[in-house]
């Protein structure tokens, strides 16, 4: 059960990853309101950004996998970082296609759970931030 | 992972996948809510009827009449039109008293010449003012049916703006001529009523007529004409118990108070479909190639219109022409998205048929009856006459414009504001143009949208160039002079404003939306 605080530097990339990603979700809303209120050239950003925003997705997972492997942090970053990626797949897709009936939705819920991959970053402890290694576990283990 | 007890705090990874399922049921849920509501909403808003809807497929289609010139000489041919009340046979049981160009529903059919003058003198014998424009027409401003260029009945006063002040223009007691130099291509062009504030009841009430022009390139191709050439004016009425019309006006005696009650401000749908002024009609057709120049003369009302049953391997219409006349080159399609006031001329071969088929053109997006719009009955004899028409691979020398060209670009968003439609937050006001074009200088014209909003501009033709900065839609095609703009849509068209200066309107063709103010000036000089 003991187990040492993963490495710094991954879990710094993945805060970093996560709170970008965040950011994107959150402009892409931005983006959207200001369309609808007009701004014409808000939609072709919006369409970019949603690519951008993917793509820092991806580099989210990565982070995630270098968490786990090197880092020698835990495994439960990888899923929700790969879900996301997946659900950001379905939004761009919904978008293109105009089912805005579930476009808004997911956009919702998608930077819920840009919020949440940030919030499971920041719960991690880091071995160099951290000298004692139990009192590490137990905040994990409070997570 | 994750070999701990489990989390008890903040989202865990559980929490997250939790909220997951929780968007993947509800996803679901709205899935199996139907498509209907993952689909686009469409416009209006159904009034019933206060009487039985008469029975589809009984009556035969009419064709209007065509109107012959009173006299011509070397350039110009001479029309008179007479705006009268009428009784008219639509439904069985009952007549309904139509507000008429000439004593007909539809109008009588003008047929121009390309390049050759035609003038229009209409009389007004109506109780209320009226305005007539040609729709697809380039035309001057003085013809054009600007808002205040008002035809007043005997002893009928201007109709007022807000406020109670008169709108710029010059109204004029009994009659106008209306000058069209026609210098333009063969078409598909409609006239109708454009009085402010009170375009929607005026059309409902049968204000509205086919002008075909025909030239020599038209001519040139071997395409279907005389008795296989259609126009068919598509418009959805609703019926009071005594035969009449019925409209939800905000004022019953069109005097005062444009618009409609707030149920059907997003426009006033009825529940029977008109073919050229008749419910449902059926028309026999020979197993050969017709000309279908289908026109969406509802208020509000959208179509998907397609052939059921579909021919053998589909794609049973083809569209050769848009609202401004000849495609470059044919295009094939199943259905056609027709929004109020666009034209589509399409081909179709009876011939793909079974002799006796019953082919019914049907509106997919409609509901019940008005899924439903008129029936061909194809000939049962067994063998097909010989056609001689085709459809060319080659229709017309389009020329493009090249909207890297624009010397201009103009946003204007279409959206609902406070309780009425307004174009960059502005309800209509006669005389204060939100934009003052050159003559001779391309454009663009850049148009963002809240709900469905089918955008028409006065005077010129325009392309569009992309539909939420991507491809054309399937109904984007050629010239056009009206497009549709579903909600939360943004598009572009390339615009050129040609010869006659002057204040003309561009404004949304849901004639509610127009009548409550989405409609705006633009100025050329």
């Amino acid at each position: 059960m003991m187990r040492r605080p993963p490495k710094r530097w991954p879990v710094i990339l993945f805060r970093v990853a996560a709170v970008l990603q965040a950011l994107l979700v959150l402009l892409q809303a931005v983006l959207a309101g200001r369309f609808l209120s007009g701004g014409y050239g808000a939609l072709s950003m919006h369409s970019a950004n949603a690519m951008f925003t993917a793509t820092v997705g991806l580099l989210t997972i990565a982070a995630a996998v270098l968490v786990w492997r090197p880092g020698g942090g835990p495994a439960k970053l990888i899923g929700p970082s790969v879900a996301m990626v997946v659900l950001e797949t379905v939004q761009i897709t919904l978008g293109f296609g105009r089912v805005l009936a579930l476009h808004v939705p997911l956009g919702t819920a998608l930077l819920v759970g840009a919020a949440t991959l940030v919030r499971l970053g920041m719960g991690l402890p880091t071995s160099a931030e951290d000298e004692a290694p139990v009192a590490g576990e137990r905040v994990e283990e409070s997570v | 992972m994750a070999d701990g007890p489990a989390p008890k705090r903040g989202i865990s990874r559980r929490g997250f996948l939790g909220a997951g399922v929780a968007v993947g049921v509800g996803a679901g849920a709205v899935a199996l809510g139907g498509a209907k509501f993952l689909g686009t909403a469409q416009p209006g808003k159904v009034l019933a009827s206060r009487r039985p809807l008469p029975k589809a497929f009984e009556r035969p289609l009419r064709l209007p009449p065509v109107l012959k010139p009173t006299r011509t000489d070397a350039t110009t041919d001479y029309y008179e039109i007479t705006q009268k009340a009428a009784d008219l046979d639509i439904l069985p049981g009952a007549t309904t008293t139509a507000w008429t160009y000439g004593g007909s529903f539809p109008g009588p059919t003008i047929v121009s010449r390309s390049g050759r003058r035609t003038v229009v003198r209409h009389k007004n014998e109506l109780p209320r003012p009226v305005v007539v424009h040609l729709h697809g027409g380039h035309t001057p401003h003085d013809s054009d049916g600007y808002p205040g260029d008002e035809i007043l009945p005997a002893g009928g006063k201007p109709t007022m703006v807000m406020g109670g002040h008169p709108m710029p223009g010059k109204p004029v007691l009994g009659g106008r001529d209306y000058t069209y130099p026609m210098n333009q291509r063969a078409a598909t062009l409609w006239y109708h009523d454009h009085r402010m504030g009170f375009t929607g009841a005026s059309v409902w009430r049968g204000l509205a007529g086919f002008h075909l022009v025909h030239d020599d390139e038209e001519e040139r191709l071997p395409l279907p004409r005389g008795d296989r050439d259609l126009p068919l004016m598509i418009a959805d009425r609703s019926f009071e118990a005594d035969g009449s019309f019925r409209y939800p006006s905000l004022d019953r005696t069109l005097e005062h108070m444009p618009g409609v009650h707030a149920a059907h401000m997003n426009g006033v749908l009825g529940d029977v479909v008109l073919v050229n002024g008749v419910p449902w009609p059926v028309h026999p057709v020979e197993r050969l190639r017709y000309r279908l120049r289908l026109l969406n003369a509802s208020n509000a009302r959208n179509y998907r219109i397609a052939l059921d049953p579909p021919p053998p391997g589909g794609k049973a219409m083809v569209q050769i022409g848009s609202d401004g006349g000849l495609l470059a080159a044919p295009i094939a399609h199943d259905g056609i998205d027709a929004a109020p006031a666009e034209r589509f001329d399409v081909i179709v071969d009876f011939a793909r048929y079974r002799p006796g088929t019953r082919v019914r053109l049907v509106n997919l997006l409609g509901d019940g009856r008005t899924r439903e719009i008129m029936a061909f009955d194809v000939s049962p004899s067994a063998r097909a006459p010989k056609d001689d028409t085709a459809v060319p691979a080659k229709l017309s020398d389009l020329p493009l414009h090249d909207p890297a060209k624009a010397a201009v670009t103009r946003t204007f968003l279409l959206q609902k504001k406070s309780g009425g439609w307004r174009i960059n937050g502005h309800e209509y006001e006669p005389g204060r143009p939100l934009a003052r074009p050159k003559l001779g200088q391309l454009e663009i014209w850049r148009f963002v949208t809240d709900f469905h909003h089918p955008i028409h501009l006065h005077l010129d033709a325009f392309q569009v160039v992309s539909r939420n900065r991507r491809e054309l839609g399937p109904s984007d095609h050629g010239w056009k002079d009206t497009m549709d703009l579903r909600p939360a849509e943004a598009a572009e068209v390339a615009v050129r404003f040609t010869d006659y200066p002057g204040a003309f309107v561009f404004h949304c063709h849901n004639l509610e939306h127009e009548d409550m103010a989405m409609m705006a000036d633009f100025t050329t000089e």
